[in-house]
């Protein structure tokens, strides 16, 4: 429910300067009904020439929103694991005090993730520029295919391996709280590896909620042109859904963190309050 | 090979008459044609036919090389003698960074960038003079330091109406496609590949310009007698009609072609064409498909029968026997999106979805080109507009009347749509006041304006005076138009008679404003104003003599109103439009103004405004902004809504997203 709240408001929050604008330029036309009937097309064409102040004003808000969203969604992901960690008496403070205890960590770990996700993009655009070097010039009638299907492998690859490790890095946030970044990150993404069928069925799960919610996107997409309130409670219940889908491959991921031999074991403090996970001794293994 | 192996009949001919006629024709025209010679196509000549061409060229695919000798019979058509020739060598735009094109052009082309590791060139190895049977060499200048232009000085002039005979050997070096022609893998497009001539012109001497970046070309028409050798596993396709293909050396093959009345010869060779053939009415349209984009293939032939059909019933016949649209491959879009007499370049991706409408759009403009360019055929140096604006905006008409005005690019992807007359008002519009329509293509100060003055605005200012005079005027327009310009050299001197004499002289003057200025229009609601009505009070003036009125006890303010509303204009493009006035009862009345003069007020006793909308038809495409265009007394959140709905999906969707990677 924070999951989706958070995302809810935020995206309220920095919709409000466009839709100031939007409702400003339309509600007084007559003839807004078929302006809008394109899905907004000739109002961002007319928007983006009625001159230089208009569009920063309404779209500069949402890039700064979308920034500081970033930290927020860190913490968001926190408590959801806080949460996850197990049953909470009181889950509305476990799930900030997780969150916001975690940040420091999360933070480190997002970062090194990120530099590691750009290092594996730019691996993989290399080699899709070099595939697609390599059939710039069609030389058979599956040649414009073969080409297509072997970026889309190295993007599904590529994907999978980032999603992998990140997933990974956030799951060692179970492990000891005094291991260092590095080691730390190292030793997770040495586990994935370790354990590929179960870190490939957590990012199966991953991909399908991540499948789910392009598909959402998409539906709305072809129907926000019919607007209704129907259609915006259907929506908002489809966000719900994903939330929810997120919880799920949260606790699915920390449930499989526990169960590695020697790696996380959940500790309940007085009051009941989930802290974080402790672990064992040996941190995680490559046993399999 | 093509469907017109045997002599074709001109389609100029009523089809009953040709129905019945056939035997005879087709026997009168094989007795025509020599026994292995070519066929006559057109027994009576439609055009001047003062350049004609015979070309034997051979590609070699694997060096992306041409060899080709070539024979010109040019006539002098105008009273002025000649006393030189002047070439186009447009190849030789590829030959290095130091040429016009690529100086102004900065290597790239539409979106797509010249590969430098492979350049192109033509060399013009002989250039000779058949005189009394003699041949005698020619002397080749290169006026400027491109030599895209080459000049031949003659013994002696050509006199008018004189006839000469030059042959020529050459060898050209195809770059990777860039800029319409090249070679992508195993696919080449060979056009503007042969020394041509530049246009005589009366009065002014040769017209033969550089290749330039912004610009197409300019030529005279004739017949063209094509033997094109190539590797036997090749498919041609080529302007006007195979009509043989025989077998060569080991390996190779020679197929012949013909055109008549044209003014450029294109071919394209692959050996990974797929060839599909259909027919409309008589026309043999003959699809040369990449195997990837072959689900496209229905897609080309419904916009080109489509196109066909308007072009037909609203300039006239498509006199040719045989129409073939070629598809370039990946990697070889830079050929795409062109037109040659009677041979088009397509454009086509299996990842284009169905309501992606390029396909449709690329092939209706090419078409529509083979009436303006291929028959009308104004100099695309000069006047670009004069092809491409018309191009345009029979395009419009053409996938408007199809697809639907408001979703005949992007029909509801993703819930989006448009259609090509907002495409083309958005294009217009980003270059508004840039330059003039007029204007010779190289003095745009950039593509965008270029594009957007010599495709988009003419086709708005048409759209314009469609508008103003009605669908049935514009099409008498074009038709008299073509009709006049049909196999000549039109200019916009031409056009602007031809509207005056269908449209009148108020048109005439708003269509030389349209192409000669960069004035634009903005209406505006400025203001509405509704007073509540008061009895009179004071001295009823109407009354003789004037009577002293109080009063009425209680009042009756409000029950009747007085109203205005102002309208504004600002740009000084002076256009009609009319004002939709909706007042509180639901009446509705329909203002005219000649948008001249300072704001307009229109000013209603005893009535209530409840809405206001200028154009409210949408007539004056030309216009800057359109949601400025209305008012309303009770404001309706619920359009914006629906947007603002859409946006914050959007956003809800990229959150939620962030927190599931996190």
């Amino acid at each position: 429910m924070y999951l989706y709240a958070g995302a809810l408001a935020f995206a309220w929050l920095a919709s409000a300067p466009f839709a100031a604008a939007i409702h400003g330029m339309l509600d007084g036309q007559p003839d807004a009904g078929r302006t809008v009937a394109d899905g907004g097309l000739e109002v961002l064409d007319e928007l983006s020439r009625s001159g230089t102040a208009a569009w920063p004003a309404v779209f500069g808000g949402v890039v700064a929103l979308v920034l500081a969203f970033l930290p927020l969604g860190l913490v968001l992901a926190g408590g959801a694991y806080g949460l996850a960690a197990g049953r909470a008496e009181r889950p509305w403070s476990t799930f900030w005090v997780a969150g916001v205890k975690r940040f420091p960590s999360f933070f480190c770990r997002a970062a090194v993730a990120a530099a590691y996700t750009a290092a594996a993009g730019i691996v993989a655009w290399g080699a899709i520029a070099g595939i697609s070097a390599a059939f710039r010039e069609p030389s058979g009638p599956g040649a414009f295919w073969t080409g297509i299907g072997l970026d889309a492998a190295v993007v599904a690859f590529a994907a999978l391996h980032v999603r992998t490790v990140l997933g990974f890095a956030f799951a060692r946030v179970t492990a000891k709280p005094d291991e260092r970044l590095l080691p730390g990150f190292v030793a997770a993404v040495s586990l994935c590896w370790c354990r590929l069928p179960a870190t490939h069925a957590i990012g199966v799960l991953f991909l399908s909620l991540q499948a789910s919610s392009a598909l959402l996107g998409l539906a709305l997409g072809r129907t926000a042109g019919q607007g209704g309130w129907i259609s915006a409670a259907l929506a908002q219940a489809g966000w719900l859904g994903v939330a929810w889908l997120r919880v799920a491959e949260v606790r699915t991921r920390v449930a499989y963190a526990s169960s590695a031999p020697g790696t996380v074991t959940h500790r309940r403090e007085a009051g009941g309050e989930s802290d974080t996970l402790s672990h064992g001794t040996e941190g995680p293994t490559c046993d399999p | 090979m093509d469907a017109c192996r045997s002599p074709c009949l001109p389609r100029s001919l009523p089809t009953s008459v040709v129905r019945l006629a056939l035997p005879a024709i087709l026997l009168a025209a094989a007795v025509a044609a020599r026994a292995d010679g070519p066929p006559v196509l057109f027994p009576e000549p439609l055009s001047p036919r003062n350049a004609s061409y015979g070309i034997e060229v051979s590609l070699d695919p694997a060096g992306h090389v041409l060899s080709g000798k070539e024979t010109i019979r040019w006539r002098n058509a105008t009273p002025d003698p000649a006393p030189d020739l002047m070439f186009h060598l447009y190849m030789n735009a590829f030959a290095n960074t130091d040429t016009v094109f690529m100086k102004e052009s900065g290597g790239r082309h539409r979106q797509f960038r010249f590969d430098d590791a492979h350049w192109g060139n033509i060399v013009v190895s002989s250039l000779r003079l058949v005189e009394g049977g003699r041949e005698i060499p020619l002397e080749q200048e290169f006026p400027g330091r491109d030599r895209t232009v080459m000049r031949a000085r003659l013994p002696a002039p050509v006199a008018p109406g004189g006839e000469i005979e030059i042959r020529t050997t050459f060898e050209v070096k195809l770059p990777r496609v860039f800029a319409r022609t090249g070679w992508a893998g195993r696919f080449h497009m060979v056009g503007q590949w042969f020394p041509k001539l530049g246009v005589w012109e009366e009065g002014r001497g040769w017209n033969c310009h550089p290749f330039h970046y912004a610009s197409e070309f300019f030529s005279d028409f004739g017949t063209y007698d094509v033997e094109i050798d190539v590797p036997e596993d090749q498919i041609v396709g080529a302007t006007g009609v195979v009509w043989s293909e025989r077998k060569g050396p080991p390996g190779r093959k020679t197929v012949f072609c013909r055109a008549e009345d044209v003014h450029d010869f294109a071919w394209t060779a692959s050996p990974r064409f797929v060839e599909r053939k259909d027919r409309w009415e008589g026309v043999v349209l003959r699809v040369l498909m990449q195997p990837e984009n072959a689900a496209s293939i229905p897609r080309y032939l419904e916009s080109a029968k489509r196109s066909l059909e308007f072009l037909a019933r609203t300039l006239g016949p498509y006199p040719y026997t045989v129409l073939t649209l070629v598809d370039p491959p990946a990697g070889g879009e830079g050929a795409g999106g062109m037109e040659y007499p009677t041979l088009i370049t397509g454009e086509a991706s299996p990842l284009f979805p169905r309501s992606l409408r390029i396909p449709e759009l690329a092939v209706a403009h090419e078409i529509a080109h083979q009436y303006w360019y291929g028959m009308s055929a104004n100099n695309e140096f000069e006047e670009a507009w004069l092809d491409e604006g018309i191009a345009s905006y029979c395009e419009m008409r053409i996938l408007d009347g199809w697809l639907g005005r408001d979703r005949s690019i992007l029909s509801g992807f993703l819930g989006l749509s448009i259609g090509d007359l907002a495409l083309q008002r958005a294009a217009y519009l980003r270059y508004a006041d840039a330059a003039p329509v007029l204007g010779k293509s190289w003095e745009y100060p950039s593509w965008g304006a270029y594009g957007a003055m010599s495709y988009d605005k003419p086709a708005l200012a048409l759209r314009t005076l469609e508008n103003a005079h009605g669908t049935p005027a514009a099409d008498r327009l074009l038709r008299t138009f073509f009709e006049r310009a049909r196999f000549r050299h039109p200019t916009s001197i031409d056009f602007l008679e031809a509207v005056r004499d269908v449209l009148g002289a108020r048109a005439e003057a708003l269509a030389r404003t349209l192409l000669e200025g960069t004035d634009t229009v903005d209406f505006e609601v400025l203001d509405v104003r509704n007073r509540e009505g008061e009895p009179l009070r004071g001295y009823d003036l109407s009354k003789s003599p004037p009577t002293l009125r109080a009063a009425a006890k209680g009042g009756t303010k409000g029950s009747t109103w007085d109203s205005e509303v102002w309208i504004g204009r600002a740009g000084r493009l002076t256009l009609p439009v009319t004002v939709r006035v909706t007042f509180e009862d639901r009446s509705v009345r329909d203002e005219e103004w000649d948008g001249a003069g300072p704001p307009k007020v229109f000013r209603y006793a005893g009535r209530k405004v409840a809405k206001v909308a200028v154009d409210p038809e949408g007539h004056v495409v030309l216009e800057r902004f359109r949601l400025n265009n209305g008012w309303q007394a009770e404001e309706d959140p619920a359009p914006a809504a629906k947007l603002v709905a859409r946006f914050r999906w959007i956003l809800q969707a990229f959150f939620s997203a962030v927190l599931a990677a996190f």
